[in-house]
């Protein structure tokens, strides 16, 4: 085994907890919703805190620390091709948005729903259409690793681009079409 | 964009929904049991109940489908060394988790539901889960050998 190999394998694994963990944090959400069990709403929002701050930040930066070293112990790849700077600035992206934002909210909502307040509710709503966008962000990424593109591979960053907007198009629209529904957690779930 | 480069995305999408959702799930039935909660036991039982067949078992599936065809797509031999450990593990691993795992704690969470919690079914459920760490301990040294590729 090589330097580079265990690099990779280390880089891939922690990705892979990242993606996989915020889809599954999703599947647990809707799960939670569909309760409408205000109690087990608030456990699942300190639940996801707990979470982002003690699994997902780690990996998120084991991945980018491994994916940095990748590079450098490459001799064929550097800083300057085209699909790592792409990655670079997704990762920067969805990186702040969780550690500024997603997670950071999550645990208010959690209190705003233990006291029973009428932003739980609404709030909670929008923040699963964020995260929602930040899983499809993450997946982008994923298809940046593996296709690796260059500006000039005109193909490949239309089918990432229509696949992702399409993604992007059906969570915005499942979000209004919950706020019209009544802007209840249980709404964005149908 | 290649075709082998597109099954690839579709198999590490697949890993990772598999693997990495099966780690988070880990954590949310830890923090369930440590919460000290029955009626958050039987839930998080309930969920995994459901994620497991409509979730993992999909994505275990795409996973091999997308090997397989990384495989024919990547003129690799049948009998490479990851190749075989990659399919034998497969089935280890999907046969445990969707023959067994699953089912037995779908059950376990009906159970405490109508009965309410127990010091038997607080044990099955331990044992199911001490279980499903080590398959996805497997999984990840599946992901191990797919990278390193030993033998090539």
């Amino acid at each position: 085994m090589t330097w580079y190999s265990f690099l990779l394998f280390v880089h891939v694994s922690m990705a892979i907890i990242w993606i996989g963990g915020g889809l599954m944090m999703q599947l647990f959400g809707v799960r939670a919703a569909m309760s409408d069990d205000p109690s087990r709403m608030a456990a699942l929002g300190e639940d996801i805190e707990w979470i982002a701050n003690r699994v997902f930040i780690p990996a998120s930066l084991l991945a980018f620390l491994s994916g940095v070293l990748l590079v450098v112990e490459s001799d064929f790849y550097g800083f300057g091709d085209d699909w790592i700077v792409i990655a670079l600035v997704l990762y920067a992206t969805t990186f702040l948005a969780g550690l500024l934002f997603l997670g950071p909210e999550s645990g208010r909502i959690g209190k705003l729903t233990a006291e029973g307040s009428p932003q739980a509710g609404p709030r909670t709503m929008r923040l699963i259409m964020l995260s929602r966008l930040d899983l499809v962000l993450l997946f982008l990424i994923v298809y940046d690793m593996t296709v690796k593109p260059d500006f000039g591979d005109a193909g490949s960053y239309i089918w990432g681009v229509v696949a992702a907007a399409i993604a992007v198009g059906i969570i915005y629209w499942r979000y209004r079409v919950a706020l019209v529904r009544g802007g209840s957690p249980r709404a964005a779930t149908g | 964009m290649t075709w082998y480069e597109l099954w690839l995305f579709v198999h590490i999408s697949g890993v990772a929904v598999w693997i990495g959702g099966g780690v988070v799930a880990q954590v949310f039935g830890a923090l369930a049991k440590a919460s000290g909660d029955p009626a958050r036991s039987a839930a998080y039982g309930k969920d995994m109940g459901s994620v497991g067949p409509w979730v993992f078992m999909p994505a275990s599936l795409v996973v091999l489908v997308s090997g397989i065809l990384l495989v024919v797509k990547g003129n690799w031999d049948w009998s490479e060394t990851f190749v075989v450990l990659g399919l034998v593990g497969w089935a280890v691993v999907s046969f445990t988790f969707f023959g067994y795992i699953t089912r037995a704690m779908d059950r376990v969470g009906m159970r405490m539901a109508t009965e309410g919690p127990s010091p038997e079914l607080g044990a099955e459920v331990g044992r199911l889960v001490l279980l499903a760490r080590i398959m996805i301990l497997v999984l990840f040294a599946l992901v191990f050998v797919m990278v390193v590729k030993p033998g090539t």
